[in-house]
């Protein structure tokens, strides 16, 4: 309620305007209309006058002008009388500090009448004496007049500083809510709040299809016009290009404002507001909650929020769709896959098949590439938990050896007829590791190895301690790495472009590896002489703290 | 392939695995039945003398691990998972439950028929009840508490000699973490696995040639550790 005096004072302006207009226009007969125009402004500024105090303030200088002629008589009587138009003065200035104009003047008026009336004689003005008292009584009025109207001005004036402070505080906590957002529902509230602190009334948000947002718990007792309802419904309807403000009425006379959040895009959805009912500060308060949306819309559309709105929920939906694939692949890609590999197999151990070299070959090679397409569909699988952030590592207390010889066995068949050279520490070391990832991460570095150098040529795995860590390193004598391959490696889906015509594989070895091991905590880097002159690649695993395992005996 | 006449129950909701799984088998040498549904599996299981069940883990009626409890609830009959589901925990929890071996699909038939005669041998040895146990180049003589390496007596601490004792019960299965550590340490101590590496490595700087390549003791990794079964090595079974 205090707010909404406050902002009556200097809001006086606008409606002025529109009573004027509205006056002249209905004005068919001119005396009439001239006088309901006079009559209107000054009706305006008496309630700008009355302003704080209202009808206390009226009440008030009587009071004063009683109490002050009442404190003279008394003065007069113990032979004691002050001046008389300066002891006026006194209640002329509170008055118009505390009540405001129309109180100080009715005090200056009624203490120069109640003077006259009590210490000067009002019939007899003549003689040096009463012409003095009479111009003293003029320079009195004039004094007081003036002292009033500044110290109501300087009231209002402090008034509305304090007002713009709290304004500029209630601006600043918004804008800092909105920053610190770090989601569109976040944003949305803060709006809401501000505006409703603003305005001292409902707002409403809804959503981008003109349905209520039901997350305001405020909302559970408050009854919704139909007439904003419909109108929240029907603006985004009217498509892009009609997305404006429009103003309803409800049943009570109350007048809301009905608004896009942005005027760009109905994404943010329609934000509903009731100004109240009509008033002559109707515009203005219309003007600012306006400004106020379009601000909170701009930024909005500057944090890109449109397209993460409308990103997040197609992310959703990719995001099941992704589940459903990665799971029907799992089952409908294995499935059958295990069919072929399994009886690919039954059929190597059949007497008929192990007779016969051409059909054994047939049968090995049927065996080799449905193994061959198991390993990419673990990749795939794989690749798609990493991205999904759906790695979750089971860190334990394990020896290197064990996920190194696992790797080894794993790539056996790749590593096939080969000198591979395996050189560990002869001390036992304890990382704490996930082992099965570990295994995983060297095996496909174990399989790149093999992929990327001559059949028949070396490979080596060797580990070793280091300046706290345990550093495995892999060194083939294959293809290397060019100047591209460096800045690419490690990328999902890189493949060198040397390579792709030759080997078969997705590229996502090296990515997954990567990914493996950050997951253990570990680094991995690969590095190369150069073209045809081998790689290294090499992963370091902290070694945990020596007096966490040494209390054994 | 001299099993003879051992009756193997194959239970899958594919027909598909159930073939092949039935040829590898009769190449094997066994005798099979098969069983598409949980409910039809029971029933084999009761009707028959079945001497292995090779069981997949999707059922469409029971769950196989539900089944699998409900196996064990009156019979020892060896039990071999076969599951698309390759989870460490899921290994683990389904050793708990009782399971002999654990096979991943997609998986080969060699590895299968390994398994299968390292999980019948260790059933009618445990009919035997033998008090040595021999693999290759060590010799576990349970009654005497002694372990002999190439012939040379092996000198291991209490803790060294209970740990290789209760791998060399189940000699070829895989024992959990967790279990070792129960047997050996007792359950307070059930979480330390640290304690589990440290006794592995000394057993193993004893017992095998090279304890980086180790050939007895082996690992599972994530699962835990079993001792290698000679007979399981026949067929490229991966050592």
């Amino acid at each position: 309620m205090r707010s909404h005096i406050r902002m009556s004072i200097e809001r006086s302006a606008l409606p002025l305007e529109e009573d004027r207009a509205r006056s002249r226009s209905d004005g068919a007969f001119l005396p009439l209309a001239l006088a309901k125009r006079y009559f209107d402004l000054g009706r305006i500024w008496i309630r700008k006058a009355m302003a704080p105090g209202g009808v206390t303030g009226v009440i008030m200088a009587f009071v004063f002008i009683v109490g002050t002629d009442a404190f003279l008589l008394l003065m007069r009587y113990i032979q004691e009388l002050p001046p008389v138009s300066l002891t006026f003065l006194i209640p002329v200035v509170v008055a118009a500090i505390r009540w405001g104009t129309l109180s100080a003047i009715i005090t200056a008026i009624g203490g120069a009448a109640t003077v006259t009336l009590f210490f000067y004689s009002p019939f007899y003005i003549t003689g040096p004496e009463a012409r003095s008292r009479v111009l003293g009584l003029i320079v009195f009025l004039v004094v007081s007049l003036v002292l009033g109207y500044l110290a109501a001005r300087t009231r209002r004036d402090a008034a509305r500083a304090q007002k713009r402070e709290s304004e500029i505080r209630d601006l600043y906590t918004f804008s800092q809510r909105i920053s610190a957002a770090n989601s569109p529902a976040g944003i949305f509230e803060a709006m809401q709040q501000h505006l409703e602190t603003l305005v001292g009334r409902k707002v409403l948000l809804f959503d981008s299809l003109g349905t209520l947002e039901a997350k305001s718990e405020r909302l559970a007792d408050v009854e919704i016009p139909k007439a904003v309802t419909e109108a929240a419904a029907t603006l985004p309807a009217a498509g892009s290009d009609g997305l404006k403000d429009i103003v309803v009425d409800d049943h009570r006379g109350s007048a809301w404002l009905v608004r896009p959040v942005s005027t760009n895009t109905a994404d943010f959805g329609i934000i509903a507001v009731d100004l109240g009912h009509r008033s002559e500060v109707f515009d203005d308060l219309r003007g600012r909650v306006v400004a106020l949306i379009a601000d909170a819309g701009l930024s909005l559309e500057r944090l890109g929020l449109a397209r993460t709105i409308s990103e997040a929920r197609t992310r959703a939906e990719t995001e099941q769709f992704r589940e459903a694939l990665i799971g029907s692949v799992s089952h409908e890609l294995r499935t059958p896959l295990s069919s072929i590999l399994g009886a690919s197999t039954v059929l190597s151990l059949a007497p008929e098949i192990t007779g016969n070299t051409r059909l054994k070959k047939l049968t090995a090679l049927i065996h080799q590439e449905s193994e061959r397409l198991n390993v990419e569909i673990q990749n795939i699988l794989d690749a798609s938990r990493i991205s999904s952030n759906g790695l979750q590592a089971k860190l334990e207390w394990a020896e290197p050896a064990d996920f190194i010889n696992a790797a080894l066995q794993r790539s056996r068949n790749r590593l096939a007829g080969r000198a591979v050279e395996v050189a560990l520490p002869e001390e036992l070391i304890l990382l704490r590791i996930d082992s099965v990832l570990m295994e995983r991460a060297l095996g496909q570095i174990l399989d790149n190895a093999a992929k990327y150098s001559p059949s028949e040529s070396a490979i080596s795995v060797r580990g070793h301690l280091e300046s706290g860590q345990f550093v495995i390193s892999v060194v083939d004598q294959g293809a290397g790495l060019d100047a591209d391959d460096r800045t690419l490696l490690g990328q999902k889906f890189f493949r060198g472009n040397r390579h792709s015509q030759v080997t078969s594989g997705l590229g996502l070895g090296f990515w997954i590896a990567s990914a493996f091991v950050a997951a253990n905590n570990g680094t991995i880097e690969a590095t190369s002489e150069g073209v045809n002159r081998g790689m290294t690649v090499t992963v370091r695993l902290p070694l945990p703290m020596k007096e966490d395992h040494k209390e054994v005996t | 392939m001299k099993d003879g006449d051992q009756h193997v129950l194959i239970v899958d909701d594919e027909a598909q695995i159930r073939q092949f799984v039935r040829a590898g088998m009769e190449l094997g040498g066994y005798r099979v039945t098969e069983a598409a549904n949980g409910s039809d599996a029971l029933r084999e299981i009761t009707l028959h003398p079945i001497d292995l069940v090779i069981l997949d883990l999707a059922l469409p009626d029971i769950d196989g691990s539900e089944l699998l409890e409900r196996i064990r609830g009156w019979s020892g009959v060896p039990v071999i998972i076969l599951s698309v589901r390759a989870g460490e925990t899921e290994k683990v929890k389904l050793l708990e439950l009782g399971a002999d071996d654990y096979v991943v699909k997609p998986f080969f038939m060699s590895e299968l028929l390994a398994r299968a005669k390292v999980v019948l041998r260790r059933q009618s040895e445990r009919k035997d009840g033998e008090s040595a146990l021999r693999l290759d180049r060590l010799v576990i003589d349970f009654a005497a508490r002694i372990v002999e390496l190439d012939g040379k007596r092996l000198n291991l601490t209490p803790k060294e000699y209970r740990l290789l004792q209760v791998l060399a019960q189940h000699p070829g299965k895989v024992i959990t973490h967790q279990n070792l550590l129960k047997s050996v340490w007792g359950q307070a101590h059930v979480n330390n696995t640290q304690y589990l590496r440290i006794f592995v490595r000394k057993l193993r700087q004893k017992i095998e040639v090279d304890p980086n390549r180790p050939k007895i003791l082996l690992t599972e990794l994530g699962v835990g550790y079993r001792l290698s079964d000679p007979a399981a090595r026949d067929h490229g079974r991966p050592e």
